[in-house]
């Protein structure tokens, strides 16, 4: 677990209140047995620099929908736009993604976001990774050095 | 007032112009600095512009920069909404003309706050 890793939970916590929520107190660790997620979606941006890394945010497609829906302030008989739940996740990784970045030691250009239904292509292990809970549901943020564990496949 | 919303994602540019709206602002959303670029050469009766940085096509540091060569496009309030927090980056953003900088995630009071700061707020609505 690196430093940076520390500051994730209460980026989330600020991202999801702010974004969100528009209240605190939705996000707290997971704090329980091991994380199963059902249908993953898995959201990222890379910091390109000496040391190139991604920052991950995945759940599963049902709560990917219900951010969404609170993001976008979508009513419950709205239906949910694939382009935007891509859109609202996407963007969820870039906050948090963006504000990790700010903590890194060395400065780096951030990429747009990616996001992708089902596997992500990323090997194991990650750098680190956080098991956090948004209301009820599973939340994964993970970081992957991209110098070491996907020898440039993937990066933008 | 007048404010074009500038974001690559869609569901950001909801949010800020949902805020803006709820202080009397009209809103036009834009999603990349060329677009908007081409918005304003149109109508150029904005008083506020919101940029994020990172964004496909042109992104907002090129968008302040290509703004502030224009004569005509001088009275428009620039701020940058961005996840870009590290200190020189933010440096390079006020230095190529924008005005205001707000780091996402920011608040409803957060940006209400920094318009007040520009002189943006309707009268009668304090931050």
């Amino acid at each position: 677990m690196t430093a940076v890793a520390d500051h994730v939970l209460a980026i989330a916590q600020d991202t999801f209140t702010a974004l969100v929520d528009q209240e605190p107190g939705h996000v707290t660790e997971w704090g329980g047995a091991g994380v199963t997620l059902h249908d993953p979606v898995h959201a990222w941006v890379d910091v390109r620099s000496a040391h190139p890394v991604r920052t991950v945010v995945t759940t599963g497609h049902a709560t990917a929908e219900r951010i969404t829906r609170a993001l976008l302030h979508l009513g419950p008989e709205e239906a949910v736009p694939t382009a935007d739940v891509r859109d609202a996740l996407g963007e969820m990784a870039n906050v948090i993604g963006g504000n990790l970045k700010g903590l890194m030691p060395e400065s780096g250009a951030l990429t747009v976001p990616v996001v992708e239904r089902g596997s992500a292509d990323l090997p194991d292990p990650p750098e680190w990774e956080r098991h956090l809970r948004w209301r009820e549901d599973p939340l994964v943020i993970s970081m992957w050095n991209l110098d070491t564990n996907l020898d440039g496949k993937g990066q933008q | 007032m007048r404010a074009l919303v500038i974001d690559d994602s869609r569901a950001m540019r909801r949010i800020v112009s949902r805020l803006l709206e709820g202080l009397d602002f009209t809103t036009t959303e834009a999603g990349d600095g060329r677009q908007a670029l081409e918005l304003l050469a149109a109508d150029s009766a904005y008083d506020l512009a919101c940029v994020d940085w990172n964004m496909p096509v042109m992104d907002g540091l090129s968008f302040v920069q290509a703004v502030r060569t224009r004569r005509e496009w001088r009275g428009i309030t620039l701020m940058m909404v961005t996840t870009e927090s590290e200190h020189d980056q933010i440096v390079r953003a006020l230095a190529a003309g924008a005005h205001e900088y707000l780091i996402k995630p920011f608040t409803p009071d957060a940006l209400r706050a920094k318009l007040d700061l520009l002189g943006l707020l309707p009268v009668g609505d304090p931050a």
